[in-house]
């Protein structure tokens, strides 16, 4: 017991210093600062996506009913007149396109 | 000189520079402890204060300013290294090397790291708290989180060990 006694005294008296405090200070304070934002972030992007679905969820049936209201007269005029023509110019288009691809450059 | 609790109150505040302050303060504290739970492992004992800073801040709003500081920041150095033991193999690895990281600047006796090295985590722990650190054993039980009961019968198989 008294061998015991004795290096617990020694260890008692014994005083460890930390290598370079200031360095593990500013350590801290940094990954502190990043976890404070991180979560700040995640914060923000929870209550970014709960508002965004809350207002989508919102106006995706007004937005439809409009797009309904200012589509419906155009595919009538569509089918009957402007479809084929239209069909027409952008075929020719891609066509054109697709021609002026294949062509060889001689000067830049 | 503000006191820790004043400094936790301004930290919870919104002065992070008044942590700063806290971990200074305290720094040498845990990293005495870490070397010895470590059995002078520096490295390792490096890691644990840097987490228990890190973990102390983020529970730091559980802090009951009556009570001590430097109490509740060795519990969560506890804690930490028994996390780290679980967790990382690389300091199991380094636990088993005989001989500890010490380094001649330490002015430390490596009796006592070479005393508590037969123990096992929770015996060392408790041995060092309650001989080094001479905490009595209800708090050794509040720290570690067990009854009075079984931290006093660890302690005293811990004993017969080193007898």
């Amino acid at each position: 017991m008294n061998r015991l006694e004795t290096i617990i005294e020694k260890e008692k008296e014994v005083f460890y210093s930390q290598r370079d405090k200031e360095k593990l200070c500013s350590q801290v304070l940094l990954l502190v600062q990043h976890e404070q934002e991180s979560r700040k972030f995640k914060r923000n992007l929870c209550l970014g996506l709960f508002s965004g679905v809350g207002i989508m969820g919102f106006l995706l049936p007004q937005i439809g009913i409009i797009v309904n209201e200012l589509t419906s007269p155009l595919v009538d005029v569509m089918s009957d007149e402007f479809l084929p023509v239209i069909t027409f110019s952008y075929g020719l288009s891609i066509v054109l396109l697709m021609w002026l691809n294949k062509r060889e450059i001689i000067f830049d | 000189m503000e006191t820790d609790e004043q400094l936790v109150e301004r930290t919870l505040s919104g002065e992070i520079d008044c942590y700063g302050i806290l971990v200074q303060r305290h720094a040498d504290y845990l990293f005495g402890l870490g070397m010895r739970l470590t059995a002078g492992n520096r490295a390792f004992a490096e890691d644990i204060s840097q987490q228990a800073f890190l973990r102390a801040y983020k529970y730091l709003k559980s802090f009951d300013i009556k009570k001590d500081f430097r109490r509740w920041l060795t519990g969560i150095t506890v804690n930490c290294y028994k996390d780290l033991i679980r967790k990382e193999d690389r300091y199991l690895t380094l636990e088993r090397i005989d001989e500890p990281s010490y380094t001649p600047d330490l002015e430390g006796d490596i009796g006592f790291f070479g005393l508590i090295k037969p123990l096992a985590e929770d015996e060392r722990t408790m041995f060092t708290l309650r001989y080094v650190y001479d905490y009595q054993i209800k708090e050794i039980a509040e720290v570690v989180g067990l009854k009075p009961g079984t931290v006093k019968s660890k302690i005293s198989r811990a004993l017969e060990k080193l007898r």
